[in-house]
């Protein structure tokens, strides 16, 4: 401890744990040059102030202890998902486009069918039907006769075997 | 080079279409033989010559009566005619089936397009149509008599809002008139075909 510096003490009579001590030893070192002393107390300071810390440890005071505790606990605590960035944004679209599937699934100026037959109705289907029969009908008849024609040449057949079988029993000794 | 080329292409047009007008006759010759095979012979000519001459008879009367408009002698007629006794499918075969279910359909058509004449009601008119099918219609090959009967059946099914029924019965009319579109069509082919 240079002469100064305890002359700085003793003028003062402060701790050095008093912030206005530093202030004095900074003074001090500016207006007496002629001491020998060069550069800055700064570092010097710095450990004082460790050495203080480390044999006394500062208490913070209620209100800034529970402002770092706020800024740690906003730094750790996740976003819910409802206030992220993304939904902010895509939410709206989102909805935008699940109004245009809805309207173009439902298509309200459209009846919804009320049976199976709704859909094609069953009279223009019995028009069909009966259209279509029109147009088959006279090829079936004429397949009809002709089958029909083929049951009489046989039937025609059968008779006349029984005829001439009965001739030959009638005729025979 | 050109009729070079032209020489090369016909013999190979020639032969894929021997080859295709052999898979046309084979397969048209394959589905004649099998609609003949399905169809059931009459066991008693007679019987089936018998109901064929009365029903051919029966037919010309009521196209008189229809041209005359006396819609009620025509459904009196066919009713007479539908309550006459009718051959077994084993004796009169599926000709005698078809000519069955041409007279239960052409009463059944008037019945449905003068519902005031001689009203019957709708479970009346199921009733009898089916039994005009007889409940073997499925049996007997497919033709256009057994469709009308059957297409019928929808629309009665229908005016009682038995809807799905009648769809049904719809789609079953349309599938047996689509088969014969087809034969009609193949045997229209087959004729053309040298």
């Amino acid at each position: 401890m240079t002469g100064n510096e305890r002359d700085v003490r003793q003028a003062h009579g402060g701790s050095v744990t008093d912030p206005a001590w530093e202030d004095v030893l900074r003074a001090g070192m500016e207006s007496d040059p002629e001491s020998g002393a060069s550069g800055s107390v700064e570092p010097e300071l710095a450990v004082a102030r460790l050495l203080l810390h480390a044999g006394a440890p500062a208490e913070l005071g209620e209100a800034r202890r529970d402002a770092v505790w706020r800024e740690i606990d906003g730094a750790l605590t996740p976003i819910p998902w409802w206030r992220r960035r993304a939904w902010v944004w895509g939410a709206p679209a989102l909805a935008a486009a699940s109004a245009v599937v809805l309207v173009v699934m439902l298509q309200p100026g459209r009846p919804p069918p009320t049976s199976p037959l709704a859909a094609a109705p069953g009279q223009a289907i019995a028009a069909q039907l009966e259209g279509q029969f029109a147009m088959l009908a006279p090829a079936a008849r004429a397949d009809v006769a002709r089958s029909v024609d083929t049951s009489r040449g046989s039937m025609r057949g059968t008779l006349l075997a029984m005829a001439q079988d009965a001739e030959t029993i009638g005729g025979a000794p | 080079m050109t009729s070079g080329a032209r020489t090369l292409a016909s013999p190979a047009t020639a032969r894929w279409l021997t080859l295709a007008l052999g898979f046309v006759l084979g397969g048209g010759s394959m589905l004649v033989g099998l609609a003949q095979a399905g169809r059931l012979a009459a066991a008693r000519p007679e019987a089936l010559v018998a109901v064929a001459q009365m029903v051919e008879v029966e037919h010309r009367r009521v196209d008189l009566l229809l041209e005359r408009g006396d819609e009620a002698g025509a459904i009196a007629a066919l009713e007479a005619l539908r309550r006459q006794p009718w051959p077994a499918r084993e004796d009169g075969g599926d000709i005698g089936e078809q000519l069955r279910h041409d007279v239960y359909g052409r009463l059944v058509r008037l019945r449905l397009d003068f519902p005031d004449i001689d009203p019957v009601g709708d479970d009346a008119l199921l009733q009898i149509i089916d039994q005009g099918l007889s409940g073997s219609y499925r049996e007997v090959e497919t033709n256009p008599f057994t469709a009308r009967l059957v297409a019928l059946r929808g629309e009665a099914l229908e005016g009682r809002g038995r809807d799905d029924e009648a769809l049904g019965a719809y789609e079953e009319a349309l599938g047996m008139n689509r088969a014969l579109l087809d034969r009609e069509l193949l045997d229209r082919e087959l004729g053309e075909a040298p």
